[in-house]
């Protein structure tokens, strides 16, 4: 965390993978489930949701960062979804396209 | 696990849940030119949890009306008997299932996929001037012998998840491995239980070269509806893989780039209302 970034307080279903943690996550013991600095990966948000954690506390970085996440996963989620069918011409073709659409839609000004 | 014969699927069929008798009516009226459309707008209506869904998607993006549609009747008058049968269907066969728990298949992603594909189905048919009421059943109704396999007919269908999980396949695949049956099988069988017409029944059928069927435009639509909802992530599974599309399914719609987009961005605006409308089982996040 640098001096320019600030904090927010997120609902944990707005949480996504690659999000740094601004402030320690204690369970209702007040034992420290992560510590402070920690980018959550799908796993830890996971284990969050099932400690009945609600909200998080995280850095908050620039819209174009931010951009950059989403971006950045929706695209490794394609890779996943067609990673079985990209044999197929068809298939190839319309992975092609969703990732066009979704880097269009990505790069659509933030109203 | 011993595999499933046809008389497995014969009996689990006949087990099912009855849809509600006016979606029995209304599925006979389509041949039918005597049925008067103003007594079934009546019926309809006296189905009140059914009216509710009809009328929520009457007046939802899904038609984009720019006047507010008030009762069954103006529902007929104004979008036509056949839209008003098609929402009737959707809703009935969702309410119907949206209750039914079992282990194994996740409804909520079932139903998530099931609308995901329908809206996609019906953006699609309206790109090619085809039926898109029928092509929204046509989706919505893809995998219904899916829920039925993981419901009804099999304890084994965890075995048939774990079979995907561990080979990395996607589910009919697991489904002809582990079961010796696929769900498009079982899904005929379905609609044949509940009187659908032909012209739906047949897109359960993957056309193949030595057999391009009647319906093999409708079977291609939907095969490639499925495979855009899957793409566009909308069911949000963990396993989720976007099914093999065959060059002959995909030459028989021919669907160019600019016509995906749009396919995409109407699928996506549409899903969130269309799932919350009809209802209950497919409301859980």
């Amino acid at each position: 965390m640098t001096d320019s970034d600030t904090t927010k307080i997120i609902s944990l279903d707005d949480a996504l993978a690659g999000m740094t943690l601004a402030d320690a996550i204690l369970d209702k013991s007040g034992t420290r489930l992560i510590a402070p600095g920690v980018v959550l990966n799908d796993k830890s948000i996971a284990t969050l949701r099932q400690r009945g954690v609600n909200h998080i506390c995280i850095v908050q970085v620039m819209a174009e960062q931010v951009r950059d996440l989403v971006r950045q996963q929706m695209l490794q989620r394609l890779d996943v979804l067609f990673q079985n069918s990209l044999h197929s011409a068809p298939n190839q073709f319309l992975s092609d396209c969703l990732r066009r659409y979704r880097e269009e839609k990505n790069d659509a000004p933030i109203d | 696990m011993p595999l499933l014969t046809n008389e497995d699927v014969a009996k689990a069929v006949h087990h099912l849940p009855s849809l509600p008798d006016i979606v029995v009516e209304i599925t006979h009226a389509l041949n039918n030119d005597d049925v008067d459309t103003k007594i079934l707008a009546l019926k309809i209506s006296r189905d009140q949890a059914l009216a509710t869904k009809v009328l929520g998607l009457a007046n939802s993006s899904f038609y984009g009306m720019q006047s507010k549609v008030a009762s069954i009747p103006q529902a007929v008058s104004v979008l036509g008997f056949n839209s008003v049968r098609s929402l009737v269907t959707a809703a009935a066969v969702v309410q119907t299932f949206s209750t039914t728990q079992s282990q194994g298949l996740d409804y909520t992603e079932f139903w998530k996929h099931a609308i995901a594909t329908a809206l996609s189905a019906k953006a699609i048919a309206k790109y090619l001037g085809l039926n898109q009421d029928q092509a929204f059943i046509i989706g919505l109704l893809h995998n219904i012998g899916r829920f039925v396999l993981a419901t009804y007919l099999s304890t084994g269908y965890q075995e048939v998840l774990q079979w995907r999980t561990d080979n990395h396949s996607d589910l009919t695949t697991a489904e002809l491995h582990v079961l010796g049956i696929d769900h498009k099988s079982v899904g005929r069988a379905v609609l044949k239980h509940w009187k659908f017409p032909s012209t739906i029944i047949a897109t359960l059928i993957t056309p193949q070269p030595d057999n391009v069927h009647e319906h093999a435009q409708s079977a291609a639509l939907a095969a490639i509806a499925d495979a855009i909802a899957y793409g566009l992530g909308m069911s949000a599974g963990e396993h989720d893989l976007v099914p093999v599309i065959s060059q002959m399914e995909w030459d028989l719609l021919d669907l160019p780039e600019a016509a995906l987009m749009e396919i995409f961005a109407s699928t996506e605006t549409q899903f969130e209302e269309t799932r919350l409308i009809l209802g209950s089982g497919t409301e859980n996040s």
